[in-house]
């Protein structure tokens, strides 16, 4: 039987019980590995630039540069990111920001490991992951002309 | 407040006068402007003058400043304090144009010298009185919402950024000490350890918040224990040298009157480390039998009053406000290069006079 490659991931989250907790649980993941950590938004650039990992968490709202401009930093310079965007809030005017950039997937903080573990599965296998309830919101933002541009 | 009538406009003036020839004269000046029409109440002690506003709504007081039960520019701080939303034009002697300014400077909205007046001059006056106070209401409503806004967007930022962050690090704790219960008791242990940890600095910081709402000390300590406690707090790890001094013998004051000081206190101490770069600040508390002063002097870069005398800056209104809402007068000094002195004088009112605790 093939064992198939662990999952390369980078967590940037600037609470560290958060991302030392979350680095945990994903490396005790038999397919997941945590090769990169990130406090703030320019480390996770940095990061993601030096290690290019599969698939990233970047947690939204961080001190210094955040997670958006991060993600949007990241998105531009390299196209193909797989990017999964953390929030503790979900009526967060940046998510859909975020996603619009390129962000393919979306957890809450505190949802049930098996769906951040599910997100990063879909997300690395190309796919977007949304939750159902944004992904009804976002439909819906996203049929309005005009709340396009990014605004 | 007023009817629109097609003649023009028509206000209820309440008219604060004891000696009836003054008063007579007043009314019929009153009746012959043309420009708007006043509906008139006559009443001629400050007393009465409390009582009609407390019973009925008076778009604008003419108040005379040699009443039987209150004289000179206090009278227009009584008032006030009591009705802080109804504008007030004073009426002097001849000679008395320094009591008329220093009762303008104590929040009326103008003065006339009596026996100089024309029904034009009057009319004009009090209509502008009105629409003054009017826009002045509106403008003080502005910033208290803005300021609520502020304040709510500050309380949520600390729930996000500290509060819900402390509880995803628990629960990531606990998922995997249940993970582990199975293989791994010694890492269990482990993240129970870490999550304890989490949960205590996550309430030491509910805490800090909740005293930032509501400081418990204020009851603990009084405002002397609170402001005390609050200058050791900033002075931790800060070159600034802060100092405070108490003079007279302490007595309790009513809550909101307590902590519209120390809130007054906690800016005013704020605003000076963070842009007078001062090296020095001093905190005074002063109790009189009459009521207590608040002084903040700082040795920093000072600011020229006048040019905050429209308001601007935050800070500044926010200070005045919590200062108007306790019945106290701020009076901020300084000049450029020269530090800056506020002083916050909350004296007791010689009536109900506390007010408006929100």
């Amino acid at each position: 039987m093939k064992v198939p490659e662990s999952i390369r991931i980078l967590i940037a989250d600037d609470h560290p019980v958060v991302r030392e907790g979350l680095s945990a649980m994903i490396n005790r993941q038999p397919d997941m590995k945590v090769v990169a950590e990130a406090g703030d938004g320019r480390e996770a650039v940095e990061q993601f630039s030096q290690h290019r990992p599969d698939v990233a968490l970047i947690d939204l709202r961080m001190r210094g540069m955040d997670g958006l401009q991060a993600i949007l930093a990241i998105c531009r310079r390299f196209p193909g990111a797989r990017l999964v965007v953390l929030t503790t809030f979900d009526d967060n005017e940046d998510i859909y920001r975020a996603l619009q950039w390129g962000a393919k997937g979306y957890v809450l903080k505190g949802a049930p490991r098996e769906e951040l573990l599910e997100c990063i599965r879909t997300v690395h296998a190309g796919k977007s992951h949304i939750a159902p309830t944004l992904a009804a919101r976002l439909a819906e933002r996203f049929s309005k002309p005009g709340l396009t541009a990014g605004n | 407040m007023e009817i629109m009538n097609p003649d023009g406009f028509q206000f209820r003036a309440l008219v604060v006068e004891d000696n009836p020839a003054d008063a007579l004269l007043l009314e019929d000046v009153l009746r012959r402007t043309r420009d708007a029409q006043f509906e008139i109440t006559h009443v001629e002690r400050l007393q009465d003058a409390l009582a009609s506003l407390a019973v009925a709504s008076h778009d604008v007081v003419l108040l005379d400043l040699g009443l039987p039960d209150s004289q000179g520019p206090d009278t227009v701080t009584r008032l006030r304090q009591s009705q802080p939303g109804v504008p007030v034009v004073v009426l002097t002697g001849l000679d008395d144009e320094a009591v008329g300014i220093s009762a303008v400077q104590l929040g009326a909205q103008d003065y006339l010298v009596k026996g100089s007046l024309t029904p034009s001059v009057l009319g004009r006056s009090l209509r502008y009185a009105i629409e003054r106070k009017r826009a002045e209401l509106a403008v003080m409503a502005h910033l208290k919402e803005a300021a609520i806004v502020e304040e709510r967007n500050r309380i949520a930022g600390e729930i996000h950024d500290i509060l819900a962050q402390d509880f995803v690090g628990i629960l990531l704790q606990l998922e995997a000490a249940r993970d582990l219960s199975g293989s791994n008791p010694g890492e269990v242990a482990k993240c129970i350890q870490l999550a304890e940890a989490v949960a205590r600095s996550g309430l030491a910081e509910a805490r800090r918040s909740v005293w930032a709402l509501c400081p418990p000390e204020l009851d603990a300590e009084g405002l002397v224990g609170a402001v005390q406690s609050f200058l050791s707090r900033v002075a931790v790890g800060n070159p600034t040298a802060i100092g405070f001094s108490l003079r007279g013998e302490p007595y309790p004051l009513p809550n909101d009157k307590a902590l519209g000081l120390l809130r007054i206190c906690q800016e005013a101490v704020v605003n000076a480390l963070r842009h007078a770069q001062a090296s020095k600040i001093r905190v005074q508390l002063t109790y009189e039998p009459s009521g207590v002063d608040l002084c903040v002097h700082d040795n920093g870069r000072g600011f020229d009053p006048k040019a905050h005398a429209g308001g601007k800056g935050f800070g500044l209104i926010s200070m005045r406000e919590r200062a108007e809402r306790i019945g106290a007068r701020i009076e901020i000094s300084g000049e450029p290069g020269q530090g800056t002195r506020l002083t916050v004088v909350a004296r007791t009112s010689t009536g109900d006079g506390e007010g408006h605790s929100s």
